[in-house]
């Protein structure tokens, strides 16, 4: 798909995207989404179902509880909010109707990144710039110190 | 929404008839047409979308798996000249998996192993 086409399907599945803002960082890929990059893994596709790659110590659900066990494993913890604290990394887990959809990584600046399912990696200012559209809502953040590598 | 394009259950003569799916291994010029309106519709409208599931949910791919295996090879053909993530769709229309369980994630070991799949099952 072409870029403007995918940038115009972006606009119109994220309604605060447009307002607030974003820019394209990564290219379109298949080969690796959301949860894959946010646990800084580009090589491969990660998802609960039996045909996809999900860490041996989650457990194989769609529930959002199931995703924090993916994190946790990765030495996250829950924490408050999604607000940049020196020194931690965050990630931002997306849920609608129980199940998860979608998660984002803050950067060192503070901003927010997000692989779009097949499609680009974008920065965008807050978590929240992602609600309202196909990932549902925010549903916890979760935190851990930077370098820090997990199971 | 429209139905796909069926066709007889019958081959016709001169058509080769697989022995394990039982299906006419020539393809409907109708049912590429619609495959490819399909499925040009279902990569673009679940474009973010994080996990097959959801993407499954698309009723462009209800209509796609609607169609059984004459959209097996088409699928194959696709994947094979612009990729993509058509493994749920060829496990619920086959019900096989011919991935093994350490190339799960791996797209191209994945797109690999399906096309083999499809290469001694008639399909390609």
């Amino acid at each position: 798909m072409a870029m403007s086409r995918w940038l115009t399907w972006l606009n119109v599945s994220f309604p605060h995207l447009r307002g607030e803002g974003f820019v394209v960082v990564g290219p379109p890929s298949i080969r690796y989404n959301c949860i894959a990059y946010s646990a800084g893994d580009t090589g491969q596709w990660w998802e609960y179902t039996p045909r996809h790659y999900w860490p041996s110590y989650a457990t194989r659900s769609a529930s959002i509880e199931s995703l924090q066990e993916v994190f946790a494993g990765l030495a996250f913890v829950e924490c408050n909010d999604g607000r940049f604290e020196p020194g931690y990394q965050k990630v931002a887990l997306y849920e609608d109707n129980g199940e998860y959809r979608h998660a984002s990584i803050q950067m060192p600046n503070g901003a927010w990144r997000s692989k779009m399912g097949r499609g680009p990696v974008i920065e965008h200012r807050n978590p929240e710039s992602l609600s309202g559209g196909p990932y549902g809502e925010v549903h916890s953040f979760m935190r851990r110190t930077h370098g820090a590598q997990g199971l | 929404m429209t139905t796909p394009q069926s066709t007889s259950a019958s081959p016709q003569p001169g058509k080769r008839v697989h022995p394990k799916h039982g299906g006419s291994m020539d393809i409907e010029p109708a049912d590429r047409q619609r495959f490819n309106e399909l499925a040009d519709r279902w990569e673009e409208e679940t474009l973010f979308l994080s996990f097959s599931d959801q993407a499954a949910a698309h009723p462009a791919h209800h209509e796609i798996v609607s169609m059984g295996t004459r959209a097996v090879p088409l699928i194959l053909e696709r994947i094979q000249s612009q990729g993509g993530h058509w493994f749920h769709t060829l496990h619920e229309i086959t019900n096989a998996n011919p991935v093994q369980p350490s190339d799960r994630g791996r797209v191209e070991a994945m797109k690999a192993s399906w096309l083999e799949w499809g290469e001694r099952n008639g399909y390609v």
